[in-house]
């Protein structure tokens, strides 16, 4: 079985620009999408275009431990998305079958499973969504992040990154911040906030050299993680709460 | 041998087990309260000592961490007794969900959050401090949240900006890293964003107008043992590693950049807290918009400078933890009676609870700056400094502070007004509960009227510490 920098290294021939496209697409999903599913995944895959951009700017193995430490807080948040999920779930099917349970017994099994479909599609909103920051407002807010990244980029360029990094990094920080800025959902505060932060530490593990700090800022990360997947539960598990 | 200092760190480490397991009985809260307060006197009485190098900076504990430490422990172990001598009120929840459970991680956590505070104390590398300072706030979310379940608004944005704070520090101990490599040779873009770096990262941590939602939504949600901890220690820990990074960086000092950030900040933050102040409807919020004035104060008082800066800024924190405290007892004590502090809930406290009205206005009237009361003498030192600067900045300053004076004297007339609600049992606040607050009323009145009992031990003990702006 390939370890880890041996995959990273595999994986060579995909260029910084077609990473950095990647990292538009994730980056955006988090920032418009909903589901939880799709959010952890994104999360998964631009820890490791990070990863991947990486490779190439520092050692190989600073590349691989952030992407480690990506692989470490996908599933915190995954498993803490998923017990929120499962009781929301729970609650919403224990609730509506009493209002038509004579329907439903009748139905086909489509019309038993559409909406447990639709959530999934859609994601679980138990909570009362402001209009003002619904979907075309994130499309727009994401297409406006990408116009000032792009912008910023080549007004302020970072020290020792090719163009195409210098991209990604302002970006992601961006991509984080909007999305911060719009949710006050844990979950989804937890992409924003990790969005933000792998954009820093892409530029930041090309500058530090001390390892003590890297090592001691990963773990950082992983103790974030956990805190928000608390917060999360903790959410998930209480009245609903305006936001 | 193990280094002296060291611990400061081992025993709330060590002790954090035992506080674990007796948090659902009195032990626990006794247990802790003890060890900070013997935190307390180790800090003060262990002699200065560098405990390694690290990254090619001392990690050491000198004369201002000791009094900046010993004023933070102190102030816990009165905190952590505070769940314990005022029980909340059973009768239903209050506007924030405080259920009365939340204290029992905040004992455990507390002394966890203690340690790492020492931690980032003792270090003078920046991105150091910031890690440990980091890990406190991670702590803290729990400390915050406890186990309310109807928000997690004000642990996720205290997280949230906390989080957003680091990779600031972790980018400007990069730059002086830089810096002192360079054999002191700072080139003027390194300079500028460096202090970007230093001041963004600051802003966020200290809660300057626009990033104070941390401070205020936890002084809102929280139960108020736990957030005036909050608004205690993170602000001990933040001015104290601003002095030190600005009395070990000159460079930044020079900056005239920053030191106009630093007093503009402050009196933005100030003026902005003092009229939020006046027209909050709670004593939670009201104590964290006032909290947000001192601190705005506190810091146009570092950034004004001047040979008693340092003396300014530690007094000022003294009596500000000595307010805060005050008022946790004074809404704890409200919160025994009624389910909120809402102005709505507490028409008629004043006959029933007298001592913790009284604590509650001596708290806010120091705050406030209001003469004869603690906080009037490091307030009058930065309204003269600022006077000598710029009229307008003491003109501000004291417009915030009538804000947060009158903010409190609403509530006043709220809890003296006649109850409309149905009669409640007669009720007597207890008695160690009682002496607590008249120790504290005392001490908050002899220092009013003697500022000299507070001025002069602080020069004693940090008579080698200089004001880092002159």
């Amino acid at each position: 079985m390939p370890t880890l920098p041996e995959i990273l290294d595999q994986l060579q021939f995909i260029s910084q620009e077609a990473a950095l496209l990647g990292l538009f697409v994730t980056a955006s999903i988090i920032l418009v999408g909903r589901d939880w599913r799709s959010l952890i995944l994104a999360l998964l895959i631009q820890y490791i275009l990070v990863g991947l951009v990486l490779s190439r700017l520092v050692r190989p193995d600073i590349a691989t431990l952030k992407v480690l430490i990506g692989a470490f807080i996908c599933p915190v948040l995954f498993l803490s998305a998923r017990q929120v999920s499962v009781s929301g779930l729970a609650t919403n099917l224990a609730m509506k079958p009493r209002l038509s349970s004579n329907r439903s017994r009748s139905g086909s099994w489509w019309r038993r499973s559409y909406p447990i479909v639709v959530s999934l599609i859609k994601g679980q909103d138990r909570r009362r969504r402001p209009a003002a920051t619904g979907l075309m407002f994130r499309v727009f807010g994401a297409l406006l992040m990408i116009l000032v990244a792009i912008n910023l980029s080549n007004a302020i360029a970072l020290p020792g990154l090719p163009s195409a990094v210098n991209t990604a990094v302002y970006w992601l920080i961006l991509a984080g911040l909007i999305t911060l800025a719009l949710t006050e959902d844990p979950i989804k505060v937890g992409h924003g906030l990790f969005t933000a932060l792998v954009g820093f530490e892409l530029f930041y593990a090309t500058v530090e050299n001390s390892l003590l700090l890297i090592g001691l800022w990963g773990a950082i990360n992983l103790l974030i993680a956990l805190a928000i997947g608390y917060l999360a539960v903790v959410r998930g598990t209480g009245p609903e709460e305006e936001v | 041998m193990m280094p002296a200092p060291l611990w400061l760190i081992l025993l709330p480490i060590g002790t954090v087990p035992l506080v674990y397991l007796l948090r659902r009985v009195k032990l626990g809260a006794i247990l802790a309260a003890a060890m900070a307060l013997l935190l307390g006197w180790l800090a003060i009485q262990l002699p200065p000592d560098v405990v390694l190098n690290l990254l090619g900076r001392s990690i050491e504990l000198d004369s201002l961490s000791q009094v900046m430490l010993t004023i933070l422990f102190l102030a816990t172990s009165v905190l952590f007794l505070i769940p314990l001598l005022c029980p909340p009120s059973t009768s239903g929840t209050s506007h924030s969900g405080v259920k009365g459970k939340e204290e029992k991680i905040f004992y455990p956590a507390g002394l966890a959050i203690l340690a790492f505070f020492v931690a980032a104390s003792l270090s003078h590398h920046l991105g150091i401090t910031a890690i440990f300072i980091q890990a406190a706030a991670i702590l803290t979310v729990f400390v915050i949240q406890g186990e309310r379940l109807d928000s997690t608004r004000a642990a996720l944005r205290f997280l949230t900006l906390m989080s957003l704070a680091t990779p600031f520090f972790l980018l400007a101990a990069w730059r002086i890293d830089l810096y002192q490599l360079g054999g002191g040779q700072a080139s003027a873009i390194n300079l500028e964003q460096t202090i970007f770096f230093v001041g963004f990262g600051f802003a966020l941590w200290l809660a300057v107008v626009p990033f104070h939602s941390w401070l205020t939504t936890t002084a809102a949600e929280s139960s108020p043992a736990t957030a005036a901890f909050v608004l205690i220690a993170f602000p001990i820990v933040v001015f104290l590693t601003l002095i030190h990074l600005l009395a070990d960086l000159p460079l930044l000092v020079d900056s005239a950049q920053l030191v106009r950030a630093i007093i503009i900040a402050g009196v933005a933050t100030a003026f902005i807290g003092g009229g939020f102040a006046l027209v909050q409807r709670g004593f939670s919020q009201l104590m964290g918009y006032s909290a947000l004035y001192d601190l705005g104060c506190i810091l146009t008082g570092l950034g004004l400078g001047g040979h008693a800066a340092v003396i300014t800024v530690l007094a000022a924190l003294s009596v500000r933890t000595l307010a805060l405290t005050l008022i946790a007892i004074g809404v704890s004590a409200v919160r025994m009676r009624v389910a909120g502090d809402g102005f709505a809930q507490v028409k008629g406290l004043a006959r029933e609870i007298p001592m913790a009205v009284a604590a509650l206005m001596i708290g806010g009237g120091i705050l406030a700056g209001v003469p004869l009361l603690a906080g009037f003498g490091p307030r009058w030192q930065i309204i003269h400094t600022g006077a000598e600067v710029n009229p307008v900045l003491p003109a501000l300053l004291v417009l915030g502070g009538l804000g947060v004076a009158i903010g409190y004297l609403r509530g006043l007339r709220a809890m003296i007004a006649p109850g409309h609600g149905p009669a409640r049992v007669t009720f007597a606040e207890p008695r160690l509960l009682l002496a607590l607050i008249s120790l504290l009323i005392v001490v908050s009145i002899l220092l009013g009227l003697f500022p000299a009992l507070l001025i002069e031990p602080l020069q004693l003990l940090t008579m080698t510490v200089s004001g880092p702006i002159q």
